[in-house]
This record gives C-alpha cells, structure tokens and sequence, in this order.
C-alpha cells in the first residue's frame, strides 16, 4: 500500500517537473523580441541566441529558485505553527526581509552593490521579525491563532513602514525605482552574478529545511510526543526558523515581494494528498517554481515592451486559483471528506 | 530493569511526586493508580523525560542513568502516549504509525503486525482527522507500540475507548508485552480492568506511593478503599458474589 502510493507520487512528481521545464523552455524561448531561432526582424539569430542565454535564462532560472524557496519556506512556516494558513507573508517575515532591503537602498545606496549585503539584510529583518513575533507571543501566551494575528499586524507595520521609507524618497527618481522594485517583485534585472550570489544561502536554507522534514511531522502530532519520539524540539525550531530566514532573505535580496506562492502553493499540495512534509517540500518546490517562471511570463508578454512585475501575477494568478479551488473543494464535498 | 530510587518530582516550585522508589523488572502491564491530582500523570512524563527538575535516581541497569540519555536515545528506550489526539494535518493512520519508526533504527517490528493488533487494519488508509475519538486513540497506541521500546507509557489508554474495546485491547497490549518482553506501564481509572490485567500495581496517593504489589495484594489492602474514599461491597448470592463498588456517601 505504502509502496503503491510511493510509486503514484514518484510518476506526480515527474510529472510536476515536467510541467515546470515546458514552462521554463517557453519563458526561455519567448519574449518581448520574439521567439529563439525564429528569423525576426529586429535581431539576427546569433544575438537573438544570445539574447535568450544573457537575459532571459539566467531569470527562469532566478524565478524558480525563488519561487521554490518561497514555498518551501512556506511549507516549514505551517509545519511549526501547526497550521496550513501560516505562510511567511501571513506572518510579516517577507515584509520585514523586505522592509531591510528597502532601507539599504534608500538609506545606503553604496552597500547595496556588493554582494550578499542585500541577502544579510533580508536574513536579519526576517529572523529579527520572527523574534519579535515568538516574544510577543511568549509574553502574551498565545496560541498559534493569536500568533497569527500578532504575525498579520507586524505584517501591515512592516508593509507601512516600507511605504514611509518610499515617500521619503518621493523626489529621487532613480532611488524610488530601484525601491520600487522590491514592493512589486520581479526578476527585471536578473544576471548569472545574481544566481550566484544567491546559490549558496538557498542551498543551506533548502538543505536544513528539508533534514527537519520528518521532525516536522513528529512535531505535527503534539509537541511533547514529538519529544518522545526523539525531536530535540529547540534544534528543530532553530534549524526551522533559520531555514525560513535564509529562503526569505534569498528572495527578498533578488526580487522583492512575490505574494502568496508560499500560502497556496504548500496548501494546494496539501489539497493534492501530499501530506509527510518531505513529500510536500519537494513536490511545493517544483510548484512554487513553476508558478513564479508562468507569472514572470505573463509580466513580460503582456504588454511589451512594458515589463510588469511577476509579484502582480503570483497575486492574479495564484489568487484567482486559490479562491476557485477552495469553492471547488467545498462544494465538492471534497476538502473535508479528504482531510 | 528501570529502577528509580527517592524521585521527587517538582513543577512550578510545587512537589508533586515525593520520594517514589520502584523497581519495573519483569515484562508485562504495570498499572498506575490513584485519585485525580495523585501525580499518575507527572509520574509517566517523568519517565518520558518531560519532566526535568527532579532530585534522586532512576537508573536502566547496566550503569544508564536517565538522567544523561539525550532525547533521541531517550525515545530508544520509552514511547508516551500522552492521550492527546489533536492532529492539525490530515495524515493517514497508516502515515502517523509509520512515523514512529523515523526515530530510530530497530525495524524488527512490521506495520502489519501493529495495525492488526488494534485491529486497523481496515482503517489504515483513512485520514486520522475522520476517524472517532475511541479509533483515534488506538492509533495512537499503535503508534508507541510500532516505536519498539522497552518501555511504553500509556496515561489513560482507555478513556475513549468502550467497555469491550478496553478489555480487548489491553489484554492483547499485554499478550505483546509478555511475548515480546516490553513493560507497558498504563494509568487506569477502572478497578475491574486493572485488577484483572494488572501484573503489578503502583497506588499513587498525594504524590506518594501508597501501595504496590501485584493484583492480589493491592485489591486486598483495606487501605485501597480509603485512598480512593470508596467501599467495596460483596453483592449476590454467596454462590457468585462479585465487588459493587460505592462511592463514601452511597455507605
């Protein structure tokens, strides 16, 4: 039995990463100047082919690096609130990572070109607002639902703080529209050097994640069982919180705010029957990266040669998704006969 | 052998075990009891390790103290079952007893065997959140019986569970832990289950132990009908009399 549902979703997963190279291939392939190898008339094939190389690859593969770790984030984040509407959004940790970023760019535009000073930033304003928040809820005692309201005040403090930095800015055209880049989200200026600047911290974050995966799922039943079952829960919450500032400060550092891949994306795995978190981590990841490359695209085809940031799109299209599952499931019959 | 010599048990600056010495050699089911607040409960999450500050000593033979076991090697040696059911995401049964066998090596146990014991075998492939309290909680106890430890710790195994289903489930519990020489040691509320599966018997009263012993002796003890403010009553015929049990007032 277990066997047989192993090998299901072994055939799913493949199919996932199908989807998500035929997506990437596409948004690789297509774009404002027309598809690759095709004779176009404004660039010879040659620089057409460079084209796809310098520019538009190097972004696919930005946008599902990040998109993956968002939703991996977002599967660690409901695997220790022990509860499927905590996402690092819900909870202000991308708007705190994000808030630093903003701040370096405004306050000190010089910083901002060396590398992994942006991603340091986001990394301490996550794991600075996560402390913050386990403080507040410490004191208060709360449980995970009053943790989630504290998570989505912080998030509206963060969001208007980052709107002050803005305004102060209002004059300075050039520093308002590399600030700006951060409130849409987007990859616009994605380079090889960006890939490898950020490699290294996605891959811890990515690896620490995925080692608390079974942990997670001892923690899911009760929090001193999961003692009992050997979770050594200090080191679990640690690595978690950790893991989730590093994929947080990742994307924040490279593309700003992308909404909601890291609620719907594990939610909608969930849905699917993807419950051991190990499972839900790989199968989100190959989503989460699929969904951030398609809104990448729709940002670049829409109205070329206007680019309009993917973070729009994760919101249209992973809102209007969501919003018809969750109808669909309930008039379905199905989201509860299934959970 | 797990042998705990003057184990005083504080929580929140309030003692709540004094001075418990007992020795779990022999397999087979050991029986808690004692009144609410008596520290059943503080007594198996001690043993569970979820009680740290403590004064005395509980060894596991062979020079382990308990002591200095880390929380992975700690769950080597006890599984808990704390009677919590609440589960937020929708596994399967099969799912949650499988994760037992995530902490560590042994595998000398199989799936089946667990599933078949609670008999969920039927069950095994549907979400835990949709099953019944009384289904819930034998998945839980097969969940510490599939983490194949020495030692199993079940606070009130038997509260959701129906007269049938109690004696049922914890007679084969024990059948398992005489074959395969594991201690189950269970807090029980009923006097008739615990006297008739009960190998041994700790009697908590106000943090202390009052009474151990086997069945024989414990349900023999006047003393018995004090600490828990009944009387036992011989009822019927002289043929077949059996025990009412009463409360103070209904004397």
């Amino acid at each position: 039995m277990l066997d047989k549902s192993a090998y299901r979703s072994y055939r799913h997963f493949v199919g996932f990463l199908v989807l998500w190279f035929a997506c990437s291939l596409l948004a690789v392939a297509k774009g404002p100047l027309g598809w690759c190898g095709a004779s176009s008339s404004v660039l010879p094939p040659v620089e057409m082919w460079e084209v796809c190389m310098a520019i538009r690859l190097p972004r696919v593969l930005l946008a599902s690096l990040c998109g993956a770790a968002l939703a991996v984030a977002g599967c660690v984040m409901q695997g220790l609130l022990r509860n499927d509407l905590a996402s690092p959004a819900v909870l202000g940790l991308g708007g705190a990572a994000n808030l630093m970023c903003v701040a370096l760019v405004v306050g000190a535009p010089s910083y901002v070109e060396l590398s992994g000073v942006l991603q340091l930033a986001g990394f301490l304003g996550c794991a600075l607002a996560f402390a913050l928040l386990w403080g507040i809820a410490r004191i208060c005692g709360s449980d995970v639902h009053h943790l989630l309201l504290l998570g989505v005040a912080c998030a509206a403090i963060w969001g208007a703080l980052t709107m002050l930095l803005l305004a102060s800015v209002l004059e300075q055209h050039e520093l308002l529209a590399r600030a700006m880049h951060w409130m849409m989200g987007g990859f616009t200026a994605a380079t090889w050097l960006d890939i490898g600047g950020c490699l290294a911290p996605l891959l811890l974050g990515l690896g620490l994640a995925w080692q608390q995966a079974d942990a997670l799922d001892m923690w899911a039943m009760h929090g001193e069982t999961a003692q009992t079952m050997g979770v050594d829960l200090r080191y679990l919450s640690v690595s978690a919180v950790v893991a989730v500032a590093l994929l947080l400060a990742v994307c924040a550092a490279v593309a700003g705010q992308l909404p909601f891949v890291g609620l719907i994306v594990p939610h909608l795995m969930r849905l699917l029957g993807h419950r051991y978190h190990a499972d839900l981590m790989a199968f989100s990841a190959v989503l989460g990266a699929t969904l951030a490359v398609v809104a990448d695209l729709c940002g670049r085809m829409l109205r070329p040669p206007v680019e309009i940031e993917a973070g729009v799109f994760t919101s249209l299209l992973g809102g209007v998704f969501f919003l018809g599952l969750l109808i669909y499931s309930r008039v379905g019959k199905q989201y509860y006969a299934g959970r | 052998m797990l042998v705990a010599e003057q184990v005083s048990v504080r929580k929140r600056q309030v003692c709540i075990l004094h001075q418990l010495s007992f020795v779990l050699a022999s397999p087979g089911l050991y029986v808690v009891m004692g009144p609410n607040g008596s520290g059943k409960s503080t007594l198996l999450r001690f043993l569970a390790g979820l009680e740290t500050v403590y004064t005395g000593m509980c060894h596991l033979g062979e020079g382990i103290d308990l002591a200095t076991l880390s929380v992975g090697q700690r769950a080597a040696y006890f599984a808990y079952d704390s009677g919590n059911l609440f589960c937020p995401f929708s596994y399967r049964v099969e799912e949650i007893i499988a994760l037992a066998v995530c902490c560590k090596g042994s595998r000398s146990l199989q799936l089946e065997q667990v599933l078949q014991l609670f008999d969920l075998l039927p069950l095994r492939a549907q979400p835990y959140l949709a099953l019944s309290q009384g289904q819930q909680a034998r998945v839980q106890l097969a969940r510490t019986l599939m983490q194949d430890t020495r030692y199993i710790l079940w606070d009130e195994p038997v509260a959701h569970l129906d007269v049938h289903a109690s004696y049922l489930y914890l007679q084969r519990a024990r059948d398992f832990a005489l074959t395969r020489g594991k201690v189950i040691v269970a807090v029980l509320h009923d006097f008739y289950l615990a006297s008739c599966l009960g190998d041994g018997f700790m009697v908590l009263d106000k943090g202390c132990m009052a009474l151990t012993g086997t069945s024989a002796q414990v349900f023999a003890d006047p003393r018995l009908a004090d600490i828990f403010k009944v009387c036992f009553v011989p009822v019927g015929p002289s043929t077949s009399t059996y025990t009412a049990i009463f409360p103070h007032e209904g004397k």
